[in-house]
């Protein structure tokens, strides 16, 4: 089978002309179109709510994961446009200060937990399965309840804060203040409850890209050819598997230090707890977390790079490398999060040391991404735009970040808007910038349909400018000693200017986001028709319709090279033989993707929903009463039993979609 | 403004047409393609073959994060006290230094790992699709299982300290705890196949189901005698 793989000969790459149709050219066209409607019928939708709420198709489930989270990102937003406003001059008298712990809280809490790290998620749930030619994820289930845990987790944070139960202790929540002592009410364990239902989610969504990208690769991708996108989603998702833990972990010991029946005593230093222990459990996730959401980023840079430099990227295998390498050195480097606790001398050198060494992996990133464009013929559209913003902002977001790195400074900027201005030159350069060109990139995919290039580069030139003067002055107010989490300064300080001119900023980048906003819905309705590939790029989500049929493939490709829609040869093999009136899929060895068996995805079903919404009712009744968790789990066992029970049977009947399982 | 697309945009090579069906970027047709027919591979397959194990897999990384991250948190605290177990001073005499009964964890320990054998064989079983054998050793597993747990609910008390006297009694009782679900859950797997099998007999996609548990159990039990060794060693050792 595998001759079939190897990269074609150069000679054979001139399609010959087409012939006029002949009988046998008629008889398969036919024979293809009864497959197709097969296809149709197997991976439909049931019309209306139920369909809506039973499907597990990574397409509708990768979307909703996005628009979800850009919905967290606004309302996120709208609370930093409110924390500016609060800012914008001394003694401002909007809000006091209980709402405003509780508005940057939420704020913080919900652009990591909600937005950043969900939406790559959904990145990936939906092009992992494209880019590497398979019908759905390897569990559909799995997916599905993921998304259903993030969205009851979301709600929950945002109804707390509209009830007043808002979380006030700063995003990472730091004991004693968030211990029963301090934080008596509610809005401790909310928080909590919501970053335990929230991690469960990524945990679930990691296991499914993984094995997907793992297994179900078209014939030919062998590891060497995997796109550097799903690369980083494999990465980012092993990440998410070792760093997830220590956040529901450290978040389930606060809530049953602060739960009355329970009292441990983790954090209570009378009875032998410690304070930094919950700063190293949280530090040992949050330091990874942010790769976490980076290095997906980069693997939305790379094939827009490659795109619109119109050539094979740059260095392929040394981006593979420092990929891996920021996940490694990222897991130790949590402890430059601490240098304003005792931690021993030696410890805090080699934590500097750490930190500086993942600079060189990224380093290597970013050359490459440059040495691309340099010798392509770029072609500057939108996507490339946010890309090259990107490049500009995380740059220098590096730069205070090596600065911060060195403990004496750190001492120095340690909770000052300093720290502020730098984690938003990393997020909002290394997250928010590339995620806006993935969807200027990826938006026709979705749609069928072209955003419009004015309004883009209108929305980027705000971003752009907006968030460079709303954040720049930050590092100076952080010089002159403004610290984070104020709600208000005194005239005296002198920070007044600078403040009003960070509001300005964020104000620029409200209305740049309003701008995309307004280009996204535009375009919806009325943009120009896109066609399968209207940027002429080469991984292998081009090589089907727009937006792709619920099947993704009707004969799933095969791949003889990295960039298969522009290397493969023009008679290509197809996959044929796999059955069409069933959810049936190719399985090919993880290494060399070999074709190796048949494996039949579970259908659409109600259980992940009913699922999710169990452990959603455990989690929340937990805050109220301890029971309610081993009386919740107890009954949990029966919807797990009946999923386990409906998913085996393999029926033999045609055309019925409910079927297979995980 | 954005410069026009350069020529190269529209002559490079038309989009790969894999489906047969989306139609080129310029609307040429293509060549008909090769087919790769894969109608003879077989329907399942065991161990790295299937996505299922590396799904069993990659929850053992989460699983042994979790435990890993546990007993970090156990020798951190420990780094707080001047002993370790803290003395017990609620009674009288005080006892200087409380180290856990070790009858109950050795038993089980003994047990759990005695259960690999029995559990190997069945993977062995269930590979040969060997209904008869299966069925009995999965009861059997379902019997040892409920005494694992029996025999930990003994082992909680053998420690001295509750759950919210100190630290230390919540780290270990936490430790415990998270053992005991393993088991539960190691419990629920094992009585759900072999309600299947009883009811329905035993297919190919169950044998995988059972050989997956079978990864999992052996790691329940390694995991167990790490956990043995430090909860009930490392206090008589320090
Ligand atoms: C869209 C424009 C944004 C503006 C104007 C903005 C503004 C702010 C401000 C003023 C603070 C400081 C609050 C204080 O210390 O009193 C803050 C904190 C924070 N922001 Fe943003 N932000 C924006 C976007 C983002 C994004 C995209 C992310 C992450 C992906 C993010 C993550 C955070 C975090 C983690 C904190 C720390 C919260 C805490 O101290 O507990 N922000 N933001
Ligand atoms: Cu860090």
């Amino acid at each position: 089978m595998t001759e079939l793989l190897d990269p074609p000969p150069a000679a054979t790459a001139v399609p010959p002309p087409a012939a006029g149709p002949s009988p046998a050219a008629h008889e398969r066209s036919e024979r293809l179109e009864v497959e197709r409607l097969q296809l149709e019928e197997t991976w439909r939708r049931p019309p209306g709510l139920y369909g809506w709420l039973t499907t597990t198709n990574h397409k509708d489930i990768g979307l909703r994961f996005i628009v979800t989270a850009f919905t967290f990102f606004l309302l996120a937003g709208v609370l930093a446009l409110l924390m500016r406003l609060q800012l914008a001059r001394p003694r401002n008298p909007v809000f006091g200060p209980d709402l405003y712990n509780q508005i940057f809280t939420t704020h913080g809490s919900a652009m990591i937990f909600l937005f950043a790290v969900p939406v790559m998620e959904g990145f990936g749930l939906y092009f992992v399965p494209l880019m590497i030619g398979a019908r759905n994820v390897a569990f559909p289930r799995l997916m599905a309840f993921s998304y259903w845990t993030y969205l009851i987790a979301g709600v929950l944070l945002f109804t707390g804060l509209f009830l007043n139960t808002g979380p006030d202790m700063g995003w990472f929540s730091y004991t004693p203040l968030a211990g029963p002592g301090y934080s008596p009410g509610k809005r401790v364990d909310l928080w909590s409850q919501m970053v335990t239902l929230v991690e469960t989610t990524s945990m679930a969504g990691a296991i499914d890209i993984i094995a997907t990208a793992f297994k179900l690769r078209a014939p030919g991708m062998a590891l060497h050819r995997v796109p550097l996108f799903v690369w980083a989603q494999v990465i980012s998702s092993l990440m998410v598997l070792f760093a997830m833990p220590a956040v529901t972990l450290r978040s389930t010991m606060l809530s049953m230090d602060r739960t009355t029946n329970v009292t441990t005593h983790f954090f209570n230093a009378a009875e032998g707890g410690d304070h930094l222990l919950w700063q190293h459990l949280f530090w040992f996730f949050g330091h990874p977390d942010v790769y976490i959401i980076f290095i997906p980023a980069t693997g939305f840079v790379s094939p827009v790079v490659t795109a619109f430099a119109r050539r094979r990227v740059f260095g392929y295998t040394p981006m593979v490398l420092a990929m891996i390498a920021v996940a490694f050195i990222g897991f130790g480097v949590w402890v430059h999060h601490m240098f304003a606790t005792p931690i021993p001398e030696l410890g805090q050198g080699m934590f500097t040391a750490s930190s500086l060494l993942i600079t060189i992996p990224n380093g290597v990133q970013i050359f490459c991404w440059t040495a691309t464009l340099w010798g392509g013929r770029p072609w500057l559209r939108t996507p490339l735009l946010f890309m090259l913003g990107f490049l500009a902002v995380f740059v220098l977001g590096g730069l205070s970040g090596v600065i911060l790195a060195s403990v004496q400074v750190d001492l120095q900027v340690h909770d000052t808007y300093f720290v502020v201005a730098h984690l938003h030159y990393v997020l909002v350069g290394g997250a928010v910038f590339p995620l806006l060109g993935a969807v200027c990139f990826w938006f026709p995919k979705w749609t069928g349909r072209m955003l419009s290039e004015r309004l883009g580069w209108v929305a980027f030139w705000l971003l752009f400018a907006g968030f460079n003067l709303t954040f720049f002055p930050m590092h100076q107010l952080g010089l002159h000693g403004m610290p984070r989490r104020v709600y208000t300064y005194a005239p005296q300080t002198g920070w007044g200017g600078l403040n009003a001119l960070a509001t300005v900023g964020a104000g620029l980048m409200g209305v740049g986001v309003l701008v995309f906003l307004a280009n996204v819905l535009r375009s919806l309705g009325s943009g120009a028709a896109a066609g399968p590939n209207p940027w002429g790029a080469g991984t292998l989500e081009w090589a089907t319709s727009s937006p792709p049929p619920r099947y993704n493939f009707q004969r799933p490709p095969t791949v003889q090279g990295r960039e298969p829609v522009w290397e493969n040869a023009a008679d290509a093999p197809v996959v044929t033989g796999l059955d069409a009136r069933t959810r049936e899929t190719l399985c090919t060895t993880t290494m060399d993707a070999e074709p190796h068996h048949k494996y039949t995805m579970a259908g659409d079903a109600l259980a992940p929903l009913l699922t999710a919404l169990a452990v959603g009712g455990i989690w929340i009744g937990g805050m109220f009463h301890p029971a309610a968790v081993p009386i919740g789990c107890g009954l949990m066992v029966i919807p797990l039993a009946v999923w386990f029970w409906t998913s085996g049977h393999r029926k033999e009947t045609a055309g019925e979609p409910d079927q297979g399982g995980e | 403004m954005p410069p026009p697309p350069p020529a190269a945009a529209t002559t490079l090579r038309p989009a790969l047409t894999a489906d047969g069906l989306a139609p080129a970027a310029d609307g040429r047709n293509v060549v008909d393609p090769q087919e790769l027919d894969v109608s003879r591979l077989p329907p399942n397959a065991f161990d790295w073959h299937a996505p299922l194990w590396w799904a069993n897999l990659l929850t053992l990384f989460i699983e042994t994060a979790t435990i890993g991250l546990l007993l970090a948190t156990y020798f951190y605290l420990m780094r707080n006290e001047q002993g370790w177990p803290p003395p017990l001073t609620n009674r009288v005499p005080a006892v200087a230094h409380p180290v856990p009964r070790l009858a109950v964890g050795t038993i089980n320990t003994v047990l759990l790992v005695l259960s690999c054998g029995l559990m190997y064989a069945v993977d062995v079983w269930a590979r040969r699709l060997d209904e008869a054998k299966l069925r009995r050793g999965m009861v059997a597993l379902c019997a040892v299982t409920v005494l694992s747990i029996a025999l930990r609910w003994y082992e909680f008390p053998a420690f001295h300290f509750k759950w919210n006297d100190n630290a230390y009694g919540s780290i270990v009782w936490t430790i415990l705890g998270m053992h005991l679900i393993y088991l539960l859950v190691g419990l629920g797997e094992f009585a759900l196949m072999t309600a299947w099998v009883y009811r329905y007999g035993l297919d190919e996609k169950h044998a995988l189901d059972v050989t997956l548990v079978g990864a999992y159990w052996y790691w329940v039990a390694g995991a167990w005698v790490l956990v043995y060794t430090v909860l009930y060693w490392v206090p008589r050792w320090v």
